[in-house]
């Protein structure tokens, strides 16, 4: 089973039709996972669980079921809870623990038919994906391996090892990740996905998105995992659309704004700039009008979410402390053993992350900069809002910059991670944003952002849909050359 | 700072120390840039959206199995979590 040339809905189908494609498909997940074993994508990966997978599955289907995601590989970050495999989340504190239940959305995903097959690299808590902190190593990227995936998650879509991969959005990390790597993969609105059962170090943004190879995938993994849970008080108490059959009546006319600061941060790349702008000349061949809109506080949107996040992290991750969770150190005193847990356990970088969100939740800083960077998320959530108003979508690349370079400059500590630039002001708005896979003139993916209006993806994958139609079939790397 | 690792529970040794410093002072630059008069109108937004905070039905529910809860402690005896004395001597 060639899993590079067919798409989940295909594959679904087929597998409905004949169950016995579920040994092939085993064995080819087996064989990529074995073929990429140097790229790192995975924390957890048990071919005994995969069979048992497929063996229950396939018993399912000889019943007369007929689930929506029979047969699909999707791979879960590894802050994502399973009962079945450690969740990590890529810290040395976690590397033990066995979560008690599953997500809920790991309980959708199996219900629906869907085949979980690993547990995905990522920076320790999600934070960020252009560093060096999983306990695990980086993530190599799959076009080149000298430079980080970013995310597990999106290197294992770009290699065939998994059709769908789910994982955590907090201020753009999928997004930039799946852009690194040449996938499509959405944020949905803040709320859409259930997060009980995820690791969350920033709850107010915080969401789980999907990446896939194809945007009639992601409606379909996105109709899938999305919907209101009891379990999460802030998942959004609205049914999902069906994404699934709304996707192909969107060929209306369409307009578009791109911020006309767009390209004044210094981390932009030239192989970006020059691949946006022509992106933006398709856009507009292909009927789709754009606009140049004045958003004068975009840019302030990684400020007030490296503020946010952080704080939100120093509260979120007081609980790994050697005794309600995480690896235990040695010492004579309680307070002492909480200091020597969390200190030999977490990363240099999430260290620094946590002290500063201890800083600024001091009185001395707290009403002068963490309210106001709340306040200031308030206005860039005004003015997209506005914005959305006049205009379908709002337009972006994804990242300044292509995969860089593990062990490179970006690996420093940032509290102003410039990966961010773009992708912050829709997670700090709870907007759902969308990332299209473009390739730069020295062949390198970069991503082209698409941001809607709040609770309307089908927006985004509409659009997405009518860009994939629009050019020729996506890029991905040869098996060979991994 | 050193009052900062501490409520975080962390040590950060000198070279840590320091680059949080230069970082944090350049996050507070930046936020001292941006007029407080801009601001003072608007209420802070906490959230992605505006839902209202909602729990759900109080119905009992069996709680976790006592092995599965200490499954994951660190340290733990029939049915507690074991911790370092509070009170030192």
């Amino acid at each position: 089973m060639n899993l590079r040339d067919i798409t989940a809905a295909e594959l679904t189908a087929q597998v409905t039709n004949d169950s016995g494609l579920l040994k092939p498909v085993s064995e080819s997940l087996y064989d990529l996972h074995e073929k990429g074993r140097d790229l790192n994508v995975f924390i957890s990966f048990d071919k005994q669980h995969l069979e048992q997978e497929t063996a229950a599955l396939a018993a399912r289907l000889a019943r007369g079921e007929r689930p929506s995601l029979a047969g699909i590989p999707a791979v879960l970050a590894d802050n994502i809870c399973t009962v079945f495999y450690p969740t990590t989340c890529a810290s040395k504190m976690l590397a033990e623990y066995r979560p008690p239940f599953s997500a809920r959305l790991v309980e959708s995903l199996q219900q629906k038919g869907a085949l979980i097959t690993g547990k995905t690299n990522m920076e320790e808590f999600g934070l960020g994906c252009s560093g060096n902190s999983s306990h695990y190593g980086v993530a190599k990227n799959p076009w080149e391996a000298e430079r980080t995936a970013g995310s597990g998650a999106a290197a294992a879509v770009s290699t065939s090892s998994a059709l769908l991969a789910f994982a955590t959005d907090t201020v753009g990390e999928l997004r930039q990740s799946a852009s690194f790597c040449g996938v499509l993969a959405i944020r949905p609105s803040y709320g859409r996905i259930s997060r009980s059962g995820v690791i969350d170090y920033a709850s107010s943004m915080e969401q789980v998105g999907v990446a896939a190879r194809t945007t009639t995938d992601l409606a379909l993994a996105l109709e899938a995992a999305a919907g209101p849970d009891p379990r999460d008080p802030t998942s959004l108490k609205a049914e999902a659309p069906p994404y699934a059959s709304l996707l192909e009546s969107g060929e209306g006319k369409l307009k578009a704004a791109v911020p006309e600061s767009w390209d004044r941060t210094s981390g932009l790349e030239d192989g970006v700039k020059d691949c946006f702008q022509s992106e933006l000349e398709q856009i507009k061949a292909m009927g789709i009008e754009v606009d140049f809109v004045e958003l004068k506080h975009f840019r302030e949107a990684p400020l007030a979410a490296a503020v946010i996040s952080a704080v939100e992290a120093f509260s979120n991750l007081a609980n790994m402390d050697g005794v309600r969770f995480g690896c235990r150190g040695s010492a004579a005193s309680l307070q002492e053993m909480y200091t020597v847990s969390r200190s030999e356990a977490f990363s240099s970088k999430l260290k620094k992350f946590i002290g500063f969100g201890a800083l600024v939740s001091s009185e001395k800083y707290y009403r002068k900069h963490f309210l106001k960077s709340q306040r200031m998320r308030t206005r860039i959530k005004d003015e997209l809002a506005a914005c959305l108003e006049e205009y379908d979508l709002l337009l972006t690349p994804t990242t300044p910059f292509a995969a860089p370079l593990a062990g490179g400059s970006l690996d420093a500590f940032h509290l102003l991670d410039p990966a961010n630039f773009y992708t912050a002001a829709p997670a700090l708005a709870g907007l759902p944003a969308l990332t299209f896979p473009v390739y730069t003139d020295d062949g390198l993916p970069a991503g082209l952002q698409l941001i809607g209006e709040t609770g309307d993806e089908t927006a985004l994958l509409r659009a997405s849909l009518r860009l994939e139609k629009g050019r020729s079939p996506l890029k991905f790397p040869e098996p060979g050359s991994m | 700072m050193e009052r900062a690792a501490w409520d975080a529970r962390v040590k950060l040794n000198s070279e840590e120390t320091n680059e949080l410093l230069e970082h944090s002072r350049l996050v507070f630059e930046q936020l001292d840039s941006i007029p407080e008069s801009e601001l003072d109108t608007l209420q802070a937004t906490c959230y992605g959206h505006s839902q209202p905070n909602t729990v759900r039905e109080d119905t009992e529910e069996a709680s976790l199995p006592l092995s599965l809860s200490l499954g994951n402690a660190p340290d733990a005896d029939e049915s507690c979590f074991r911790v370092p004395r509070i009170i030192e001597e």
